[in-house]
């Protein structure tokens, strides 16, 4: 194979490592504060995808959309924002209003999850339909990059990917909330003990893993299209990356997402769909022989532990 | 004074006169409903009831598996492959169909099911997904990959002499085969419910560190559990596949898997009767509204939302809550009786 061929997929597999990061990291985070398994990750990235396209575009005729929020069209950058914003307080009202109520039972909140995730997956297919959605290009034009041609809106879903990470990183590490966060994320009744309060965590952990979501979502909508059931994929291989990067690890989340990315990327290049049943394979594989992900890491509380 | 002490008054054995009274009805339905589309969905309500039935052993002993429809697929296309292309009769592929899919459960279950319900959620998914992925891409000249398995033949026809000919021409023949199958699931599960396994397999939910420290092979009941859910669900793929001559590995994604769940849930997993119920009431409105297409998931989600949280015993649970609550208010009143006294 040539060179420019490699370097194209290697461009790709950043892309696509930026994306899983993006929407893995998010899943991660509410796995180890909230201790529970979020099904409906995928659904509020769908959400998220949705808003900037009713946001962007100018003229949509969809019944059930409010006039005025048919009516108004931002740019993309402000859409962006609001769509990050906005599916953050979503997943924090979700959280309030659901989640809290099985606080440590995982199977019945599993449950509530995958009802949520059907109603509003089902939901924005009966109110947008059937047909396929795209939001109009922000950042046009090609950039060459040793040679290699590649759109800048891909390269921004890169840049975006790094941003967000790095920002959640940083948040988690000097912020007193972050402190707030890894502290119930490691044991969540000595940090109770100390005076973190649980539900206030639980609540800025799901919003920022939802705004985690929607921001990939936001980045994603020009690229891809956008439609009811877009997240099912996206949800499956963020359930991988963490179940690769060790559960509820975020720098685990990253090398794994940035590995799946890699083998996603050449794999379909090279050996097409069958990449896909290996990978789903060595992932089962890491569960049974090595729960704690190949980068190390600790196993939360619902793994060792049955429900009651 | 407790509630169990209080004697029923009515004489009349409820539950299970109500429950002829369906029997009855079910087997006179295609008299009554001669329309092809009732049949068509009754039959598939019964094939949804059996591999809710089989789910719901595996739901007891704490478990819930995400990868159904996979073993569905499993059952339908082994018993399609026996039938079609090696020309063994139906009624030899079906349970065939059935071993395939449990002697794979038990080979996937036996390393995956020693881990916590948590990390089972994920492998069932994973499962299921490498079962629909491999239909697609593998072997695509013997399972047809995106055109699907084509030309899956109806079983042979059951001569009974001078009473009837089935030879599965008709929709009510597929509705009584399905039906005898659903009869013969709930026969067995009831079986195994009232044996030591089935009081087990509760023992498992309630105290399963309990259970191991007495010596019960925790593993052996939850790969039974595995297996035998997954049993009920091949044959059930197996029936599928011939009812409609046709799979494809896009029937069988995670919404599927899901929805067989939201039947156990929904109509909860005390009795036998439960996921019955869940079907019943699920499917129920969506054939009873024709015009709900879409809207059956979200019905269906919602449910399981308000179920999980107000009443996490599920429909079938609610005579018994009821019941509860009359006792209560009866000893309530009884006391305050003697208390005026």
């Amino acid at each position: 194979m040539n060179s420019l061929l490699l370097l194209q997929t290697v461009l790709n597999a950043l892309m696509l490592s930026g994306l899983y990061v993006m929407a893995a990291t998010g899943l991660s985070l509410v796995l180890g504060v909230l201790h529970i398994i979020n099904f409906a990750h995928g659904a509020f990235l769908m959400l998220g995808a949705y808003l900037v396209w009713v946001l962007v575009e100018k003229n949509i005729s969809v019944e059930y959309v409010p006039d005025w929020l048919q009516a108004i069209s931002v740019p993309y950058p402000l859409a962006f924002v609001i769509a990050i914003l906005a599916i953050g307080v979503l997943g924090a009202l979700v959280n309030k209003v659901l989640y809290q109520r099985f606080w440590m039972k995982v199977l019945p909140c599993l449950i509530v999850a995958v009802g949520l995730t059907q109603v509003l997956q089902q939901g924005a297919f009966v109110t947008f339909g059937i047909h396929t959605k795209s939001v109009p290009t922000y950042f046009e034009g090609l950039v060459e990059i040793f040679g290699a041609r590649f759109p800048v809106e891909r390269l921004m879903i890169i840049v975006v990917a790094v941003v967000f990470t790095v920002g959640l990183l940083l948040l988690l590490r000097y912020t007193k909330a972050g402190l707030a966060m890894r502290a119930v994320a490691q044991d969540s009744d000595a940090a109770a003990v100390s005076g973190v309060s649980i539900p206030r965590t639980a609540t800025i952990a799901m919003f920022l893993g939802c705004a985690m979501a929607a921001a990939a979502a936001a980045i994603i909508a020009p690229v891809f299209t956008v439609h009811a059931y877009m997240a099912e994929g996206y949800l499956i291989k963020a359930f991988m990356v963490i179940i690769l990067g060790g559960m509820g690890s975020i720098t685990g989340a990253i090398w794994a997402g940035i590995l799946v990315g890699f083998v996603d990327a050449f794999g379909n290049v090279f050996f097409g769909y069958f990449t896909q049943i290996v990978l789903l394979v060595f992932v089962i594989g890491v569960i049974v022989f090595k729960p704690t992900g190949l980068f190390g890491g600790i196993v939360f509380e619902i793994f060792t532990r049955d429900d009651e | 004074m407790t509630s169990q002490d209080i004697p029923s008054s009515s004489k009349i054995n409820w539950k299970w006169s109500i429950g002829a009274l369906i029997f009855l009805f079910l087997v006179t339905l295609p008299i009554w409903f001669k329309e092809h589309y009732y049949l068509h969905a009754m039959t598939n309500m019964f094939l949804h009831g059996m591999v809710a039935l089989g789910l719901r052993l595996l739901w007891r002993t704490g478990l819930v598996s995400f990868g159904t429809a996979g073993f569905i697929a499993i059952g339908g296309y082994a018993a399609g492959l026996l039938s079609r292309d090696m020309g063994i009769s139906f009624w030899l592929s079906l349970p065939v169909g059935g071993l395939a899919a449990a002697t794979i459960a038990i080979l996937i279950g036996i390393p995956t099911l020693r881990l916590k319900s948590s990390y089972f959620f994920l492998i069932s998914w994973a499962t299921g997904e490498v079962i629909r992925l491999s239909f697609l891409y593998l072997f695509i000249p013997v399972f047809g990959g995106w055109q699907g398995f084509r030309k899956i033949p109806v079983p042979d026809a059951i001569n009974i002499p001078g009473l009837w000919n089935i030879d599965f021409s008709s929709k009510a023949h597929w509705y009584y085969l399905a039906f005898f199958l659903l009869c013969v699931t709930v026969i067995i599960m009831t079986r195994i419910d009232f044996s030591r396994i089935g009081k087990t397999v509760v023992a498992l939910y309630d105290a399963p560190d309990l259970c191991e420290s007495v010596g019960v092979a925790t593993m052996y009941y939850r790969v039974f559990a595995f297996a035998t859910a997954c049993f009920f669900a091949g044959v059930a793929g197996a029936v599928y596949g011939s009812f409609n001559t046709f799979l494809h590995p896009e029937s069988f994604t995670i919404i599927q898997s899901i929805e067989t769940v939201s039947f156990v849930i929904i109509g909860g997993s005390l009795t036998v009767w439960g996921p019955l119920v869940g079907v019943a009431v699920v499917k129920g409105i969506a054939m009873a509204v024709r015009g709900l297409g879409a809207y059956e998931l979200i019905v269906a989600g919602m449910m399981m939302i308000f179920v999980m949280i107000f009443i996490p015993e599920g429909i079938s649970g609610l005579p018994r809550r009821f019941k509860r609550f009359l006792n209560r208010r009866k000893v309530e009143q009884q006391m305050e009786l003697s208390g005026g006294d």
